[in-house]
C-alpha cells in the first residue's frame, strides 16, 4: 500500500474574503511587505523568519493569491489587491510537517508542488506552462521508489536541469521550515540553492533561522530577509485592522496602547480584537482595554481565557478535545469527541454575540455535526485554517492549538491519551495507517503502534522512507522492539542502508534472531546478514548466505526474494560463475514478475542479455534487451527510467557489430532515461558513448563521455567495481587515442600483469572462470602491450586468457584475444600464425557480425584481412565476413579508425604503419575506373560514362587488379583505400 | 534509546530560565514540570523564572523552542547546579530532538 501524497500540504491557504462580522475584507493588505517580496525575486532566497502569529503564512498566501488573481484577470471582479505583480511568477507551495524530515518524503512533496499538484487548473494561455510543469520531475518519482540509499543529489540535479528548461519564473515556497531538523533535508535544500536555476526563487518561512549559509547568501546579495520587526503591525496597520477589519471604532489612544501592549504581534491583536468585540457588545469595552493593557500577565493567557470562556461549553470542549489533532475533518472530530461531547454540543445554548459561535451561525445540521462546528469556527474566524477548498480538512492556527493543548493538559491530563487513541482508531479504520501510528505513539499505546508499523513497514521500505521507519522504531520502547522479529529485520536493513554503524545493524539483527524463536523469519534475517557481509566486502560469505536465504524464504516473500536473486546473479557474474548467474537472474525475473516488481524484472532481464552478449549470442542478447525494454513500462504503458539500463546495453551491443547510428540512438536515449533513475546504470551509458565517439573519430567527445562516467562512478563511492570498470575502459580508449602513457599509468596502478602466468582462477572442477571484469582488464593490458610493441608480454597474457574464456563460453572475449594475437604475431613476423588466429577470429565473429573488434585495430588489421583473403587463408563465410569488414572501413564513421591510426601511427604501430606502395603505380585511366567502381557502377555503366568500349574497361580493370594484387571489385576498392588511392567517402 | 528513568534533581543539571512578563503557573507541565515564579520589576513589568531539572541539552532545546513558539522573550538561561555525570561538552551535541510527550 502506497502512501498517497496529502494534497492539503500543497494547497495555498486562501486569503479570507470576508468574515462573519461583515467587513470589506478580512485582511490588512500589506503592500509594503508584498513589494519587498517582489523586489526579492531576483535573489535566490527569501527568508521570512519570525515567531508564530506574525502573519507569515497569511502574507505569503496573500502574495500568491494576488499573483494568481492578477494573472487570471477575471472580468467584472475588482482587482484583488491595489498592487500588481510584474512579472507574475508561478508559485509552488509546500506546508511542511514533521514527516518531511524524511528526505524521500520532502523531495516527493517538493516535486509534486513544482508540478503544480496543489494548484487549481490554470486559465487559457497557461496551458503550455502547465504542461511543462507537469513534465517536471518526470521519472523522478520512480527514483524515490528505490529501496536503496536515496540518491538525493542525482534527483535534485535532474530536477534542476528540468526546471532550467521552463521559461516561466518559478517560486518554491516552503512554509513552516522550522519543523525540519534532519540534516539531510537541510543539505538537500542547500544543494538546491547552490545550483538554483536563474528563473527560480525559494521562499522559506520559519520560526527559527535555518542552518543554511545565510551569511554567504547575504554577502552575495542573494538573500531577501523579512524578520519580526518587519512583520509586526505598524501603528497604521493596527488601526486598519482594529477599526476597519474588526469594526471596533477605537480611539487613537486606545489603538496606541493596544499596539504597545501587543508590540504589533498579530496573533495577540487578533485575540484582543475578538475579546473587545464581545465587550463592546456588553458595553464595557473601555474597561476591558484598560485592564488588558494595564496587565503584565502573559498576553495569550489573558486572551485565550477571554476567547474560550465566551464560547458555549460544547464549543469549548470541541476546541480542547480536537486540539490533539494535527488535521481536522468532521468525521475525525466526531470520532475523537465521542458520544458524550456530541450530546453536550446539542444542549448548548448561547447568545449570538460577535466572536462567538452561535446556533444561528450553524447550519440546520445542528450541533451534533462536526462539519457544522468546523464551518462555524471558520466563519467566526476562530483560528482555524482550511486545508482544501472543499471544506473537508482544516487545521488550527499553530499558536492557538498550543494554547488549547496546554489547557487540555492542565485541565484533563487523563483525556490526552484517550483522545489520541480515538484518533488512531479512526485513522486506522479509514486507511491512514501512518497517521494512526503517530496517534498511537502519542497515546502511548505502543503495542498497537507496533502492530500498525509492522503492517506498513515493507511498503515504507520500498518507498525509501527509511528515516520515517527509523523514527517509529526509535519512538517505541526498545524492549518491545526486541520482541518483534519483523520490526527488527527491517530496522536492521534501514540501519545498514542509511549508513549507521555496522554494529548497530548487527545488534538489531541479533535482536531479530533472538525474538524469532520459531524460525519464521530465518530467511529474512539471512538476507540482511548477506547484505552486511557484502558491506564488509566478504563476497563469498555474502553469496553463500544469499543462497541459503533463498532456500529459507517463503514463496510469498517477494521483496526479499527478488532482491536476493538479483544480488546473487551479479555476484556469480563477477565471480565468474556464468551458469549460476544466469539461473539467478532468471529466478529474479520470475519472482519480479510475480511480485509486480517491474524494476527487478527489467534489471534481471538486462543482466541476462549482458550475459548472452558476452557469450557471443548477439541475436539472443538483442532479443532479451528488447524484452527488458518492453517490460519497463508503468501501469499506463509509459516507459520507465529503468528502461535506460537495457537501452544502454543494447547500444553497446550493436556498437560491437558497428551499427553506429543505432548505437548512438540507443545510447543517447538510454543514458537520458537512466540518469533520471540515477542508478549507477548511467555509467554504462557514458562508457558506451565514449566508445561510440571514438569509433566516429571524435576523440574530445570520447574523452568527455568517459570523464562523465568517471565522475559518476566516483560518486557511487560505496562500490569499487564501477570505478574499476570505467578505469579499464578509459585505458582502452587511451590506447586507441595513442595516449600510451595514460594507459601505462593505469596498468602500473592496476598491477595485474607482473605475473606472466596470470593469477587466473582455474576453470577446473568448480566451473568457475575468470571474473568478467578481470578478463576485460587483462585484455586492455594486452592491447596496451601490443601498442607498446611488447608483443611477447601481450601473447603471454592473451593465450591463457583465450583458453580460460573459451572454456567459460565467453566468446566475445575469445574473439578479442584472437584478434590481438593476430596483430602481435604478425608484428613478430609469424605471418602464418597471425593469419591462422585471424581466420579463427573471423569464423567466430562472422555468424553474429562482430566487426567493431576488427575495425578498432585500424590500418594493420585492414592489411591483415586483405592478406588473409588474398592468400586464401580464409575461405567461405569467413572470407565473406572479412570482405564485409573491409567494406566497413569505408563507412564514414569507420574511417576515423584509420585516420586515428595514421595520426597516432608513430606510437601505435611503428615501422609497419606506412601504407605499402605499389610496385607499379596505377595509370590515370585505371584510377578513374577504380573511382567509378568504388561508386558502385557496373563495367557497362563505366564504359558509357568514360565513352569507352566495355572490353577496354575490362582490360583496365584486369591490369589494375594485377597491380593491386586482388581478384574482385570489392577487394580492389578496399585495398585501394588502405593504400590511400581512394578517399574515404 | 530508552534510558533508565533518573530521579529528577538528583543527577540532572538544574536550569533557571528567565522570561519577560508574567506567566501563569499552569504552564509548568508544558515546560517539563519546571517551577514557575514571577516577581515584579516595577509597576508595569515583571519577570517570570522557571526552575527545574533538565535531563540533557536536547531537552533544554525543546523547552526553549516551546518558549519561542509562544513568542516569550527569553532573558537568561543559567545552569545553577551541574548534573553528576556530565558528559564532555562536544560529545553531547546533535543527539536529536525529543518527542513531545503530550503533543
Amino acid at each position: 500500500m502506497g502512501t498517497p501524497l496529502l494534497k492539503t500540504k500543497l494547497y495555498v491557504p486562501p486569503v479570507r474574503a470576508g468574515s462573519s462580522t461583515g467587513h470589506r475584507t478580512g485582511l490588512v493588505q500589506r503592500a509594503r511587505l508584498i513589494a519587498r517580496l517582489n523586489e526579492g525575486l531576483p535573489c535566490k532566497l527569501t527568508l521570512i523568519s519570525a515567531p508564530a502569529g506574525f502573519g507569515k503564512t497569511t502574507l505569503l498566501s496573500e502574495w500568491v493569491n494576488a499573483g494568481v488573481g492578477s494573472r487570471a484577470g477575471r472580468e467584472g471582479a475588482p482587482p484583488p489587491t491595489s498592487y500588481s505583480l510584474l512579472p507574475t511568477p508561478t508559485f509552488a507551495w509546500v506546508s511542511l510537517d514533521e514527516g518531511d524530515n524524511d528526505p524521500a518524503r520532502f523531495l516527493a512533496y517538493v516535486i509534486a508542488a513544482l508540478q503544480g499538484t496543489g494548484v487549481e487548473q490554470g486559465t487559457e494561455g497557461q496551458h503550455s506552462t502547465e504542461r511543462s510543469r507537469q513534465m517536471l520531475g518526470k521519472g523522478l518519482s520512480d527514483l524515490l521508489q528505490s529501496p536503496q540509499r536515496l540518491p538525493i543529489e542525482e534527483i535534485l540535479t535532474a530536477l534542476i536541469n528540468q526546471i532550467g528548461t521552463i521559461a516561466e519564473d518559478l517560486v518554491l515556497i516552503l512554509d513552516d521550515y522550522h519543523l525540519i531538523h534532519a540534516q539531510r533535508v537541510h543539505d538537500a535544500l542547500a544543494f538546491l540553492l547552490e545550483h538554483l536555476p536563474p528563473q527560480m526563487h525559494v521562499v522559506i518561512s520559519t520560526r527559527a533561522d535555518p542552518p543554511l549559509s545565510l551569511a554567504r547568501l547575504r554577502a552575495r546579495g542573494q538573500l531577501n530577509e523579512l524578520r519580526q520587526k518587519d512583520l509586526r503591525f505598524t501603528a497604521d496597520e493596527c488601526a486598519e485592522f482594529l477599526n476597519q477589519m474588526m469594526g471596533l471604532d477605537l480611539s487613537v489612544e486606545e489603538i496606541a496602547t493596544l499596539a504597545s501592549r501587543t508590540e504589533g504581534w498579530i496573533a495577540a491583536l487578533h485575540m484582543a480584537a475578538m475579546s473587545i468585540q464581545v465587550h463592546k457588545h456588553s458595553g464595557d469595552m473601555a474597561d476591558f482595554i484598560q485592564a488588558f493593557t494595564g496587565s503584565d500577565r502573559y498576553i495569550l493567557d489573558y486572551l485565550i481565557e477571554e476567547v474560550l470562556h465566551r464560547q458555549p461549553a460544547g464549543i469549548q470542549t470541541f476546541l480542547l478535545h480536537t486540539a490533539v489533532l494535527t488535521r481536522l475533518s468532521a468525521p475525525l472530530c466526531d470520532a475523537v469527541l465521542g458520544q458524550d461531547v456530541a450530546a453536550a454540543l446539542a444542549t448548548a445554548g448561547v447568545s449570538p454575540e460577535r466572536g462567538q459561535i452561535s446556533p444561528a451561525s450553524l447550519s440546520d445540521r445542528g450541533w451534533d455535526s462536526g462539519q457544522a462546528v468546523l464551518e462555524a469556527l471558520e466563519r467566526a474566524n476562530l483560528f482555524i485554517v482550511p486545508l482544501d477548498n472543499k471544506r473537508r480538512w482544516y487545521r488550527y492556527h499553530h499558536l492557538f492549538v498550543d494554547l488549547l493543548r496546554q489547557r487540555l493538559q492542565q485541565g484533563h491530563p487523563e483525556l490526552v491519551s484517550i483522545l489520541h487513541g480515538r484518533a488512531s482508531a479512526w485513522y486506522e479504520a479509514n486507511g491512514y495507517t501512518e497517521e494512526a501510528i503517530e496517534h498511537a505513539l502519542a497515546a502511548g499505546d505502543v503495542e498497537w503502534a507496533a502492530d500498525l508499523i509492522e503492517r506498513v513497514i515493507e511498503a515504507t521500505v520500498m518507498r525509501s522512507e527509511l528515516s520515517t521507519l527509523r523514527g517509529w522504531v526509535e519512538a517505541l520502547p526498545q524492549d518491545l522492539v526486541r520482541t518483534r522479529p519483523w520490526l527488527c529485520v527491517f530496522d536492521a536493513w534501514a540501519l545498514l542502508v542509511t549508513g549507521c554503524p555496522l554494529e548497530a545493524a548487527q545488534a538489531r539483527l541479533q535482536d531479530a534472531a533472538r525474538a524469532d524463536d520459531q524460525g519464521a523469519f530465518a530467511g529474512e534475517i539471512m538476507v540482511v546478514r548477506a547484505l552486511i557481509a557484502a558491506y564488509q566486502r566478504e563476497t563469498e560469505t555474502s553469496v553463500e548466505l544469499s543462497s541459503q536465504a533463498l532456500e529459507l524464504l517463503p514463496e510469498d516473500s517477494t521483496f526479499f526474494r527478488s532482491f536476493v536473486a538479483g544480488y546473487l546473479g551479479l555476484n556469480y557474474l563477477y565471480s565468474g560463475d556464468a551458469p549460476a548467474a544466469r539461473q539467478a537472474f532468471e529466478e529474479a525475473v520470475r519472482l519480479g514478475r510475480k511480485a509486480g516488481n517491474v524494476m527487478n524484472v527489467v534489471l534481471a532481464l538486462s543482466h541476462l542479455a549482458d550475459l548472452s552478449g558476452i557469450e557471443g549470442r548477439l541475436r539472443e542478447a538483442r532479443a532479451t534487451y528488447e524484452r527488458a525494454i518492453e517490460a519497463a513500462v508503468n501501469g499506463q504503458g509509459k516507459r520507465l527510467p529503468v528502461a535506460g539500463v537495457p537501452l544502454c546495453g543494447l547500444g553497446r551491443l550493436v556498437l560491437l557489430s558497428n551499427q553506429l547510428e543505432d548505437a548512438r540512438r540507443y545510447l543517447v536515449q538510454g543514458t537520458e532515461l537512466v540518469v533520471k533513475w540515477g542508478e549507477a546504470g548511467a555509467i554504462g551509458g557514458y562508457v558506451g558513448q565514449a566508445h561510440l565517439k571514438q569509433a566516429l573519430g571524435d576523440t574530445p567527445g570520447a574523452r568527455a563521455a568517459i570523464a562523465a562516467a568517471e565522475e559518476l562512478a566516483d560518486r557511487f563511492d560505496a562500490m569499487r567495481a564501477d570505478d574499476e570498470y570505467v578505469a579499464a575502459n578509459k585505458a582502452t580508449l587511451c590506447v586507441l587515442q595513442g595516449d600510451l602513457d595514460g594507459a601505462a599509468r593505469w596498468a602500473d596502478g592496476r598491477d595485474l600483469d607482473h605475473e606472466v602466468h596470470l593469477d587466473i582462477p582455474s576453470v577446473a572442477g568448480d566451473g568457475r572462470s575468470v571474473p568478467v571484469n578481470l578478463v576485460y582488464e587483462y585484455l586492455t593490458i594486452a592491447r596496451l602491450r601490443v601498442a607498446q610493441e611488447r608483443y611477447g608480454e601481450a601473447l603471454a597474457i592473451l593465450r591463457p586468457l583465450r583458453r580460460e574464456t573459451k572454456v567459460a563460453g565467453w566468446m566475445i572475449f575469445v574473439i578479442r584475444a584472437l584478434v590481438l594475437e593476430a596483430v602481435a604475431l604478425d608484428a613478430q613476423g609469424h605471418a602464418h600464425q597471425a593469419l591462422d588466429a585471424l581466420g579463427r577470429a573471423l569464423s567466430l565473429a562472422g555468424p553474429e557480425g562482430y566487426s567493431r573488434v576488427f575495425l578498432d585495430q585500424g590500418v594493420r588489421m585492414a592489411q591483415l584481412l586483405y592478406q588473409a583473403v588474398a592468400q586464401g587463408m580464409v575461405r567461405g563465410p569467413a572470407a565473406d565476413f572479412a570482405g564485409q569488414i573491409l567494406a566497413e572501413f569505408e563507412v564514414p564513421g569507420s574511417r576515423s579508425a584509420l585516420a586515428t591510426a595514421r595520426i597516432s601511427g608513430d606510437n601505435l604501430e611503428p615501422g609497419t604503419l606506412e601504407p605499402p606502395t605499389l610496385i607499379e603505380p596505377l595509370s590515370e585511366r585505371e584510377l578513374e575506373v577504380l573511382a567509378l567502381i568504388a561508386q558502385g557502377l557496373t563495367n557497362r555503366e563505366i564504359a558509357q560514362r568514360l565513352h569507352l568500349s566495355l572490353s577496354t574497361i575490362k582490360v583496365h580493370a584486369y591490369n589494375m587488379y594485377g597491380k593491386l594484387d586482388v581478384h574482385s571489385r570489392t577487394q580492389a576498392v578496399a585495398r585501394a583505400r588502405v593504400l590511400g588511392l581512394l578517399p574515404f567517402t | 534509546m530508552n534510558q533508565p528513568q533518573r530521579e529528577p534533581g538528583l543527577d540532572q543539571a538544574i536550569y533557571r530560565i528567565r522570561v519577560r512578563g508574567q506567566l501563569d503557573d499552569t504552564w509548568s507541565q508544558w515546560f517539563n514540570g519546571m517551577t514557575i515564579a514571577y516577581e515584579p520589576v516595577d509597576n508595569s513589568t515583571s519577570i517570570t523564572t522557571l526552575t527545574g531539572p533538565v535531563a540533557d541539552q536536547p531537552k533544554l532545546r525543546g523547552i526553549l523552542a516551546r518558549m519561542w513558539d509562544l513568542n516569550l522573550t527569553v532573558l537568561s538561561v543559567e545552569r545553577i547546579a551541574p548534573g553528576q555525570d556530565q558528559i564532555p561538552f562536544d560529545v553531547q551535541s546533535q543527539t536529536g530532538g525529543e518527542l513531545w510527550e503530550n503533543s
